[in-house]
């Protein structure tokens, strides 16, 4: 048995619409017309203990819904759920010992005081033994390199401090899973790349199951091993991250400067797409299985004269941009 | 004995958070003084106004001027009580439910009707309490009753009562905060109704007087413990209903926390 079982799970919201208009004041006021809003429908999926799980999705596809269902937040509105054997909504208590969560939108450190206040805060609230606490506190401070602005108040944090801070907030009484919605929006390099690094560090050490959202692929392509990916409110793969570049590396994109284009001759093919072509660059995304380099080079030739090229393996972003771009067409 | 424990823990959890709030507070020193001289002056301008209005009149109905002065006393007491435990629970949350935050409640190992009493808990009603307890002395002194011991525990029982009722009312406006986006009517309902409390109710016509005997029972918080009390006969509606004053209280206060945990599992979080 897995520690985190979804099967089958929906989530729709009542929303009511508002008719625009003075005539229809009366009419938004005492039967206001409603409408059901399929955030999550019918997903299924397995985590097991010590995963590192990345969900990818565009703006409302359903990652927050799943991931507040996940945590005991949201009723879904049919299937079931199990975390570490309990059902997180209906056994809201027990399941939030069992768990972490940051949510990078929001915050869950008090303004008004320093980090070291929140963080004796969650001590009292989540029960944590002092030993245990005091080595923990020490540990995060030194990894996340937060001595510096330990003792100031949040709100004069900038905003990756602030977010190293929830970020060891959610991980002080040790959960066994840690549940991550967007915790680095918004974070230059440096802080990105210290979050990551005490994530990766918590799976390894401590085994902590970590689910994260995220939009920025390099979070996903450097912390998770697996990622889903949800588009309005369905699953479109569930696999390793290596399984997901196979399937969908299959496109690579190569540029070209030229001084001159050939007119009259029409290069165009079914293998070879133009993205750009303006003030002597060209960009075309060609399949590299239905023809070589030397193939390419030759074809283009034969209407511009080429100076010099490049051929870049599509990143993630790449192949989910194409994902997003199919379904969009749907 | 768990159900002891648990008590016990929500206390001290009340005064870790308390103590947090005082150091957070202390940053906003100034603003905080300032608040509580504003809100006792506000509150001593309208018992002066009060004093002058029924000593021009002699009597409201029955009541001379320091018995209803007497009846705001003990309502601005209760309120203060319960003010410093729910004021901030009904002030917050409609903002925390509109913005999505409440989620933090939700995944955090505890209950959250006694979280959110534990972490919302107020130093700023000492204004509204050390105003009611002066003013209740010298309307008992004024009136020539002497403070006996039997006397002391008859009014820590009858504000007791009244701070659960006020609280109760605190958690219905609350708890309205699940179900609808703005809490506006609600907390004027009650605020109306704190307003008629500061008055003998029996000078108010018939159906405002059965509203807040029946429906709002805000006549239990201080009119009719304190008829009984003072020994008035007036003209209200309803005969002598003091002795059920704690009745009411409880079950008041029972419903609303049954109400507020009803309302809690409406809560829809919003999107991020």
């Amino acid at each position: 048995m897995s520690l985190i079982e979804v099967e089958h799970v929906a989530k729709d919201y009542d929303v009511m619409i508002q008719r625009p208009g003075a005539k229809n004041v009366l009419r938004n006021i005492f039967c206001p017309d409603r409408k059901v809003i399929h955030a999550v429908k019918d997903i299924s999926f397995a985590i097991d203990s010590g995963e590192l799980v990345g969900f990818i999705g565009e703006n409302g596809a359903g990652k927050s819904t799943t991931l507040k269902i996940v945590s005991g937040i949201l009723f879904p509105t049919s299937g079931s759920i199990t975390v570490s054997g309990i059902c997180p909504y209906l056994e809201r208590e027990k399941n939030a010992h069992n768990i972490g969560t940051v949510f990078g939108q929001r915050s869950r450190l008090n303004w008004d005081l320093s980090m070291i206040d929140s963080f004796e805060l969650n001590k009292e609230i989540y029960r944590i033994d002092t030993g245990l606490f005091r080595k923990n506190v020490e540990m995060f401070i030194d990894m996340l390199h937060m001595k510096e602005f330990c003792h100031t108040p949040v709100r004069q944090l900038s905003l990756g401090q602030r977010m190293k801070a929830e970020v060891a907030l959610a991980l002080l009484h040790e959960p066994s899973i840690l549940y991550l919605d967007e915790p680095t929006i918004g974070l230059d390099v440096l802080a990105k790349q210290q979050i990551r690094e005490f994530l990766k560090e918590r799976n390894r050490r401590a085994g902590v199951t970590t689910i994260l959202t995220s939009h920025d692929m390099k979070d996903l392509d450097s912390v998770c091993r697996r990622i889903i990916i949800l588009s309005k409110g369905s699953i479109l793969f569930d696999g390793a991250i290596e399984r997901f570049k196979q399937e969908y590396a299959k496109e690579a994109i190569a540029e070209f400067t030229y001084t001159k284009r050939n007119t009259g001759q029409d290069m165009q093919t079914d293998s070879i797409k133009i993205i750009e072509d303006q003030e002597h660059r060209l960009v075309v995304r060609y399949l590299p299985a239905e023809m070589t380099t030397a193939q390419l080079v030759g074809i283009i030739g034969g209407s511009y004269e080429i100076n010099d090229f490049a051929i870049k393996a599509p990143d993630i972003e790449d192949m989910v941009r194409g994902i997003y771009e199919q379904e969009e067409l749907r | 004995m768990k159900a002891l424990e648990e008590i016990i823990w929500y206390l001290r959890l009340t005064f870790v958070f308390t103590r947090k709030a005082i150091k957070a507070m202390l940053t906003y020193r100034f603003s905080f003084l300032i608040n509580c001289i504003s809100q006792a002056m506000d509150y001593a301008v309208t018992f002066l106004l009060m004093w002058v209005m029924v000593s021009a009149f002699e009597n409201m109905n029955g009541w001379n001027a320091y018995e209803v002065m007497l009846l705001y006393a003990f309502s601005l007491f209760a309120y203060g009580i319960a003010g410093a435990f729910f004021f901030n629970i009904m002030n917050n949350l409609p903002g925390q439910i509109w913005k999505g935050d409440f989620d933090d409640v939700l995944v955090k190992p505890v209950k959250v009707l006694p979280y959110l009493l534990s972490s919302n808990f107020s130093c700023n009603y000492i204004a509204h309490l050390t105003l009611s307890v002066i003013v209740m002395g010298i309307c008992f002194r004024a009136l020539e009753i002497p403070l006996t011991v039997w006397l002391l525990m008859k009014i820590i029982r009858i504000l007791a009562f009244g701070s659960l009722l006020y609280g109760g009312f605190f958690l219905f406006v609350s708890g309205s905060a699940f179900l609808v986006t703005k809490i506006d009517a609600m907390d004027n309902i009650m605020f109306f109704f704190r307003e008629v409390s500061f008055y003998p109710l029996s000078i108010f016509p018939k159906i405002i007087q059965v509203i807040a005997t029946v429906l709002v029972p805000y006549g239990f918080i201080n009119f009719y413990p304190l008829k009984e009390l003072l020994g008035k006969r007036d003209s209200a509606y309803f005969g002598d209903l003091a002795s059920w004053s704690p009745f009411v209280a409880i079950l008041f206060f029972f419903i609303a926390c049954l109400f507020f945990n009803k309302s809690t599992k409406r809560y829809k979080s919003s999107g991020s």
